[in-house]
């Protein structure tokens, strides 16, 4: 961050303020006034007020960040709308590094082996076992490889970085594991598109996102089956592949 | 409340509540009152993680000076 993106920030400014102030009442107060008490005040006063100007209140606007994000939904949607798609998505583990989804054309007619799409060249357009489907890469791929997610790391700790730490996008995330199946539950998402056709394929975004980490964390195909959206929560179900 | 606005009020907190109770105990050395914001501060940013805009100098300025204070205690230590 350069110096000028430090200057716009106002809390910057505070803490600066803050911290010196905190200083300079810590050095009148131990030389001067000669009390501890007070010099422990000025200490206080100058270890907040530098940790408030090294805090970045927003690193990024997160108005820019939310659309940024609903600007590459518009995309899929419209891509998922020409090509009529009515599957549901197939995350699958990374290739080239990026993780992709998978999703057939039609809704339901055989189940794709997820072995099929592994093998399946990397088109929008692509045939997997035979079977239709588009390959894309949604906007969590990109930020799954940037929030270091690994393979083999527990899954609510890999949602926990991907939702909450590196995106911001939710207060909480918990998630369950029964048999082939993992249900997550996201607790105030701050991210949202009503975009049909991509809900309807993808899940909606912070589900979306969840279900690329799943794929790079556990190394395997994770289907999106259908999500729930509950006052102030999301639940999403994907299967194992 | 975002993860910024929790982290600074409980540190502003820990640190106030801090201050205050070593002084009602009528505590007078400095290295005590240091010891327990370096404390204060690190439980604040193991909690909620906050982002830095560059390294984060006061959480090393606060454990080179803790890290003085219990070398000096135990120097005490040993010498008795």
């Amino acid at each position: 961050m350069k110096l000028i993106d430090f200057a716009e920030d106002i809390s910057f400014w505070f803490g600066l303020t803050l911290g010196l102030f905190g200083a300079i009442l810590a050095f009148f107060a131990y030389f001067i006034a000669l009390s501890i008490p007070l010099t422990a005040l000025g200490l206080a006063c100058a270890i907040l007020g530098l940790s408030i100007a090294l805090t970045p209140s927003s690193p990024i606007p997160k108005l820019a960040v939310k659309a940024m994000l609903e600007g590459s939904c518009l995309n899929l949607e419209a891509l998922l709308e020409e090509f009529n798609v009515e599957g549901k998505a197939v995350y699958m583990p990374p290739r080239d590094d990026r993780v992709f989804a998978f999703i057939p054309l039609s809704s339901n007619p055989t189940q794709v082996e997820f072995e099929e799409i592994n093998k399946a060249p990397l088109r929008v357009l692509t045939s997997a076992g035979g079977k239709l489907g588009l390959i894309i890469f949604p906007p969590g791929s990109e930020i799954v490889r940037l929030a270091g997610i690994i393979e083999g790391l527990a899954i609510e700790e890999a949602l926990n970085l991907t939702l909450i730490e590196f995106l911001e996008g939710a207060d909480s995330v918990k998630a369950v594991a029964k048999e082939d199946k993992i249900i997550i539950e996201v607790l105030n998402p701050k991210v949202s598109s009503e975009l049909p056709k991509v809900k309807h394929s993808l899940g909606s975004l912070i589900v979306s996102v969840a279900g690329c980490t799943l794929a790079k964390s556990l190394g395997k195909p994770i289907a999106f089956i259908e999500e729930v959206i509950e006052e102030g929560k999301v639940k999403a179900e994907f299967k194992v592949g | 409340m975002d993860k910024r606005k929790s982290y600074i009020l409980t540190l502003a907190f820990l640190l106030a509540f801090s201050t205050v109770a070593l002084s009602v105990l009528r505590e007078t050395k400095l290295d005590a009152y240091i010891s327990v914001f370096t404390i204060d501060y690190f439980i604040a940013s193991a909690v909620f993680r906050p982002r830095r805009r560059t390294i984060d100098f006061v959480g090393i300025a606060l454990f080179i000076a803790f890290t003085y204070i219990v070398a000096l205690k135990v120097m005490e230590i040993l010498i008795k």
